[in-house]
């Protein structure tokens, strides 16, 4: 005989015998995954402008120019930067729009 | 190539004749180079991947990109040789003559295979010397233009 209780997204299952496994909610799961924020992130490279660079974040993205020269020098220093967050397509319509300005952005969950 | 605000929010550009040409004759080259490019599947820095690691996610995205993408580097140098003919053009108009003048940069980078901060400038007889000077002339021409537009945001 087998009881079972659900937790949040578990499912815990005891037997008489006395064992206990868990069984996590596939579905809650993915629905979670499917819930986590991208980020788009920018790639140092040694071609684009760094005023260049700093100017598209502005335009594209609104940022402030302290803020969008902050983000340059931390791809330029460091090697990239997140430059925004959102859903999915939210990131993949970020990350075209860097593209079509010749900047190397990737996208991935957070 | 010197850019001067005006009044009225647009922009006057003032370029030499030689420059005109040499920009023609550079995007005209490209223009070619980006067509061939797209029909190979798109893999230069201009067509840069979208999900590292990825490679199901990467295929499906770049499938659905390459055709707008390529529309739209072509577009942005057709456009950079119309506005070069004009007197005055408008932000957007000198904000796509900017993208213009950075896929150039980036494809002439390619050739020159550009592939960190501290390339060196090839020597006068190095058969690529020709096209870092132009890569240069450009970067001048992007500054002149970004320090426009910055001016102005």
């Amino acid at each position: 005989m087998k009881t079972t209780m659900k937790n949040a997204n578990t499912t815990l299952v005891a037997s008489t015998e006395g064992s206990v496994t868990v069984q996590e909610d596939q579905e809650i799961n993915e629905v979670t995954d499917l819930a986590k924020l991208w980020v788009v992130i920018v790639w140092n490279d040694p071609v684009n402008l760094m005023s260049y660079v700093t100017y598209i974040f502005q335009k594209l993205f609104g940022y402030p120019l302290p803020e969008a020269e902050k983000l340059m020098l931390d791809v330029h220093n460091k090697g990239k930067a997140v430059v925004s967050k959102g859903s999915r397509e939210k990131a993949e319509f970020d990350v075209f729009r860097l593209h079509k300005h010749g900047l190397w952005a990737t996208m991935q969950q957070d | 190539m010197i850019i001067n605000s005006l009044e009225n929010g647009k922009y006057k550009i003032g370029i030499s004749e030689k420059e005109r040409d040499l920009i023609s004759l550079v995007s005209t080259e490209i223009k070619s180079s980006l067509q061939a490019e797209k029909e190979t599947g798109g893999t230069s820095r201009l067509f840069p991947p979208a999900y590292l690691g990825q490679p199901d996610a990467e295929s499906e995205y770049h499938e659905m990109v390459l055709d707008d993408l390529f529309s739209s580097h072509t577009s942005a140098l057709e456009n950079l040789n119309t506005s070069l003919l004009k007197l005055e053009v408008t932000e957007f108009e000198l904000m796509e003559m900017m993208r213009a003048l950075n896929i150039l940069r980036l494809s002439l980078a390619e050739h020159l295979n550009i592939s960190d901060d501290d390339k060196e400038e090839p020597s006068e007889t190095d058969p690529s010397y020709g096209t870092w000077i132009i890569f240069q002339i450009f970067g001048q021409m992007l500054t002149s233009i970004v320090d426009s537009l910055q001016d102005n945001i």
